[in-house]
């Protein structure tokens, strides 16, 4: 387990984390989510065991992250942006993380390099950003750590190539019980992804939850009547959000969907459809609940202009 | 252990190519360089004076490998920069320190890489450079290597230090470059303009190797020879710099420090400075400041120990224009490592903290002065004084020292007398200091003698001064030391020479059989003898002062000069084969002859009959029964109108006249001792390269005396 215990990070005058405290448990995949400036970056370099925190600590399996040799064995981290040696290939990079990583696998190195097309002998320089991103993805996932610490690695990968990785993600959490961390300025990156979400604004933590407790808590609802109606018709249940176009009306609802779905089937309405939310969508309710607006705390691309309840 | 083991071998692999090629490079340039040097040694015959001594002597530090000095600095920088370059990326330094090491292991790991490539391509030069000289035959002392690597070790260790310490607090190569200079140049820079300025002031009573570790920029290895390969300043040469303990220790030191500064600074470094050239926009401008206070302290130099009042329009002028170079340096600094003009323009009073600075230098260097210029021992203290004669000159520049003044410079003075006659007059010298400050001499330069003392205290520590005798205690000295049996001995020591090198293989084998008769008529003599042609061979400033008068009324036929090494110190000595070796002198102008005697006639018929495009050149110089010579010229290609006004020039019939008196002369029985002429006659091209030479001794009958006579008369008068 990871613990981040009251962790403030300093940039000059600029706090970058401020006495921030979390939680993340072994096995699985959490996902750290923050616009740029978050403090995402800053939070993964003390996990990493790069930064030494001006307060509190990043602690690994109970040990203290920073200048522990033993903590840091157990994690690997990739940087947003991408490292190799002059004239190295994705080879030569390979015995250098071996180097250092006692459980670096060739064999899962040879494997992975098959699965993502890429060419182990060419010269890292002459690959492109995405097959850059994915060579540096592989040598990563090729060490075995128990933690594998991911800084924005799936931004700018190509829809295909983000989903192979994802794969090979999940296998890695499968086959081996790691823990990976993944960030992203942008939710839909780590959306179908993540087992745990938080979300990262001016150097705390403002949510955190598990992503299946949080796609079962909130639910989109279609409803029409025969009758005229508003918003008192949904009178015990806990609307969120409402917004009514002729004689539909759409619902964001908080809680159960089988509890829900009974109650708005007992008003006997015309039609009646619950559809599942993206995970941005859960988020921009959630934290508009907590007074915050989405898109300061996360990168969105449509805008909004629905009727607020 | 087993993680720094580890990372020091991934950065050795790392550093595999450029210390391949660096030490090829190194290893090759030196075995061509030695190569080069022998084989023209061998040709010529001659030694190469290189930094402070003679190559075939003792070879020194730089003409056993050349590159060496270089390779300690540049080497030792270069693998630092590479070792650590990742602290310059981002992404490079999350990397690295996301491995799974301490901070303390990473560095030093690194570190250790990088003294691992220095120390083993200093190793393999050397030995290179051993097995070279080894093979062509070169005699060299084998102590003196350890040493010499001691003296890289810790000139590449001071190196990286720097380099190490600059890479902490800096996030860019031109931060990084510029401020491990700072670090390794600017301190002693600071100190060296304060030494010379007190140098200076102190009229070189105090020389610069002699105010003390810190005022001493010998003492670090890498500005000690960065000053003497640029020949900024020479007290020692870089052979001595490099195998000097006191300097290879201060070094040692003064890079583990630094080693350990930076392994402590980078633990604490933000990965966040990589790129940026300093931590802060403040400490840029800082570095600025540093940047330009050498400029500063090297203009303003030349102004320690004037007086305001004395400063004129030019000098103000001057002043002004190198504050102005400074401000434009600082500038140019500040910006360049922190990019913020708002930030240079704000921080723009640091450079008045800099102005303060150097004018604290001018004061500072004053006060040492003072102090120093004035500065004497507790008489009861002084355990012994030894003594230098070739004077303050021969430190200051650096030039090879003679035999006998090399041993006698060994003898410790301890009696009564002769410290209390250096102690008195070192006192003297100090209130006339005072009173006249340049004119130590109180107007009588002529009549003085320079030396340079050690002053040996019984604590173990000694006092260096350059103490100026005055005429009127020199006989008293001389005949106090000379009553010193070692130093008596040291002057009636012959030089212990080898073999000779001389630039002309055909006289070779004749100088050396001069040599070998000379070496037995020497110690036939009795001690006085052998004092008194040794100080006339000899500078000595007390033993041989007012002798210079003596030596110039000699019958000089032959000098010789001699080259030999005392454990890494190289000497030269000049002989003078004259009529007090009348011996060696006689088998000298005896070979000579027998040279010369079958080529003569026609040598001779050619001086009557110059052909067209040929100079002829004659000269005679002839003793009669006293030492007085007396020396003619003919010049063939002159012309009578261009002849006028040079009465020691013969004209062409006066030339006949001679070769005629020449042509009948006998070259047998010529004596060094009885009247002679030596006569030199040359040929040579108008227009070509060609040229033959002649050289002979022809004895002088009275008649012949009385014909040169007249015609060196007859010229005089026509002047």
């Amino acid at each position: 387990m990871i613990e981040i215990k009251n962790l403030t990070k300093r940039f000059g005058q600029t706090y970058a984390l401020n006495s921030l405290n979390m939680k993340i448990s072994e096995s699985g995949i959490f996902g750290i989510v923050g616009s740029n400036g978050a403090g995402k970056s800053t939070l993964m370099r003390l996990i990493a065991g790069v930064y030494q925190p001006d307060n509190g600590e990043a602690v690994v399996d109970g040990e203290s992250v920073f200048d522990n040799p033993k903590a840091k064995e157990k994690c690997v981290f990739l940087s947003d942006t991408v490292f190799y040696t002059a004239g190295a290939t994705l080879t030569s990079m390979a015995k250098t993380y071996a180097t250092h990583y006692p459980n670096f696998s060739f064999e899962d190195f040879d494997e992975m390099v098959k699965r993502f097309g890429l060419n182990p002998s060419a010269p890292l320089n002459s690959f492109s950003k995405g097959m850059q991103r994915q060579a540096m993805i592989i040598l990563a996932l090729a060490c075995n750590c128990k933690y594998t610490i991911l800084d924005e690695t799936l931004d700018g990968l190509d829809p295909v190539m983000r989903g192979v990785v994802k794969k090979r993600i999940y296998e890695a959490v499968m086959d081996r019980s790691a823990t990976v961390i993944i960030t992203s300025h942008s939710l839909r990156e780590l959306d179908d992804t993540c087992d745990n979400l938080a979300m990262l604004h001016q150097g705390r933590i403002i949510y955190q939850k598990d992503v299946e407790d949080l796609k079962t808590s909130l639910i989109k609802v279609q409803v029409a009547f025969e009758d005229e109606y508003d918003i008192k018709r949904f009178a015990g249940i806990d609307v969120m959000k409402y917004t009514k176009n002729g004689s539909v009306a759409n619902l964001i609802v908080k809680g159960e969907k089988e509890a829900i779905s009974d109650t708005l089937r007992a008003k006997k309405p015309l039609l009646l459809e619950i559809v599942p939310l993206s995970l941005e969508e859960i988020f921009t309710y959630e934290l508009r609940e907590r007074g915050y607006a989405f898109e300061d705390v996360a990168d969105l691309e449509d805008d909004e202009d629905e009727k607020h309840v | 252990m087993k993680n720094t083991f580890k990372l020091y071998k991934a950065t050795l692999k790392k550093l595999l190519i450029p210390a391949v090629i660096m030490g090829v490079l190194l290893i090759v340039s030196t075995i061509l360089y030695l190569n080069g040097r022998m084989r023209t040694a061998n040709d010529y015959n001659y030694y190469y004076y290189s930094f402070g001594s003679f190559f075939r002597g003792q070879p020194t530090a730089f003409s056993m490998a050349p590159g060496l000095p270089i390779f300690m600095t540049a080497g030792a920088a270069i693998l630092t920069y590479m070792a650590f370059s990742y602290l310059n990326k981002r992404n490079a330094s999350d990397f690295y320190q996301s491995l799974p090491y301490t901070g303390a292991q990473n560095i030093f790991s690194r570190f250790l890489a990088v003294m691992t490539y220095q120390v083993g391509i200093i190793v393999m030069t050397l030995l290179t450079a051993v097995l070279v000289l080894s093979a062509g035959g070169t005699s060299y002392d084998a102590s003196f290597f350890p040493l010499l690597l001691c003296g890289y070790t810790a000139g590449s260790l001071l190196v990286a230090g720097a380099v190490m310490l600059a890479m902490s607090v800096t996030g860019t190569l031109v931060a990084n470059g510029l401020v491990a200079g700072l670090i390794l140049f600017l301190p002693r820079m600071l100190l060296f303009i304060m030494g010379q300025s007190v140098i200076s002031m102190t009229y070189q009573r105090v020389l610069l190797g002699h105010t003390g570790i810190l005022l001493n920029p010998v003492y670090n290895i890498v500005t000690g020879s960065l000053l003497d390969v640029t020949r900024l300043w020479q007290y020692y040469g870089l052979s001595e710099t490099l195998i000097n303990p006191g300097t290879i220790i201060y070094s040692a030191i003064l890079g583990a420090v630094y080693v350990t500064l930076a392994i402590w600074l980078m633990k604490k470094r933000k990965s966040e400075l990589a790129g940026n050239g300093a931590t802060s926009p403040t400490m840029a401008c800082v570095y600025g400041a540093l940047a330009s206070l050498p400029v500063l302290l090297y203009g303003i130099k030349g102004f320690h120990g004037t007086e305001l009042d004395g400063m004129g329009y030019s000098s103000v002028m001057t002043l002004l224009i190198i504050l102005a170079i400074a401000l434009v340096i600082y500038i140019v600094v500040s910006y360049a490592l922190c990019i913020k003009w708002k930030t240079v323009l704000k921080a723009l009073p640091m450079f008045a903290t800099v102005i303060v600075v150097a004018g604290g230098t001018v004061l500072g260097a004053n006060l040492i002065a003072q102090e120093m210029g004035t500065a004497l021992p507790d008489r009861d203290d002084i355990a012994y004084v030894t003594v230098s004669e070739e004077g303050n000159w021969t430190y200051t520049y650096n030039t090879v020292t003679d035999f006998n003044t090399m041993l006698a410079s060994q003898v410790q003075f301890s009696d009564d007398q002769v410290v209390d006659i250096f102690y008195n007059t070192l006192k003297e010298n100090n209130e006339n200091w005072v009173k006249n400050r340049n004119d130590i001499y109180d107007n009588n330069y002529m009549e003085t003698a320079n030396v340079l003392c050690e002053f040996k205290l019984k604590s173990g520590r000694s006092f260096y001064r350059s103490v100026t005798v005055y005429a009127k205690d020199i006989d008293n000295l001389r005949d106090a030391m000379l009553s010193n049996t070692d130093y008596y001995n040291a002057y009636t020591a012959l030089a212990e020479v080898g073999e000779l090198y001389y630039y002309d293989d055909s006289v070779k084998d004749l100088y050396q059989s001069v040599w070998d008769m000379y070496k037995t008529e020497f110690n036939s003599l009795s001690d006085q003898e052998k004092l008194n042609l040794n100080l006339q061979n000899t500078y000595a400033a007390i033993a041989g002062y007012n002798r210079y008068s003596d030596y110039s009324n000699n019958r000089n036929v032959l000098n010789l000069v001699l080259h030999g090494a005392k454990g890494d110190k190289a000497y030269m000595q000049y002989i003078t084969v004259a009529n007090n070796t009348p011996k060696t002198a006689n088998f000298y102008m005896k070979a000579v002859n027998d040279a010369t005697a079958k080529k003569l006639p026609a040598a001779l018929e050619k001086a009557m009959n110059v052909p067209d495009g040929s100079v002829c050149n004659l000269s005679l110089t002839w003793y009669g029964d006293s030492n007085v010579s007396t020396v003619m010229y003919y010049y063939s290609n002159v012309t009578e109108e261009e002849r006028v006004g040079m009465y020691d020039e013969m004209s062409e019939e006066q030339e006949h006249t001679v070769v005629q008196m020449l042509k009948n002369a006998s070259l047998s029985n010529v004596s060094i001792n009885s009247p002679y002429v030596y006569v030199q006659l040359g040929f040579y091209g108008e227009y070509t390269d060609d040229s033959q030479n002649y050289e002979f001794y022809v004895p002088l009958t009275a008649e012949n005396q009385a014909l040169l006579d007249s015609i060196y008369a007859e010229n005089q008068t026509m002047e």
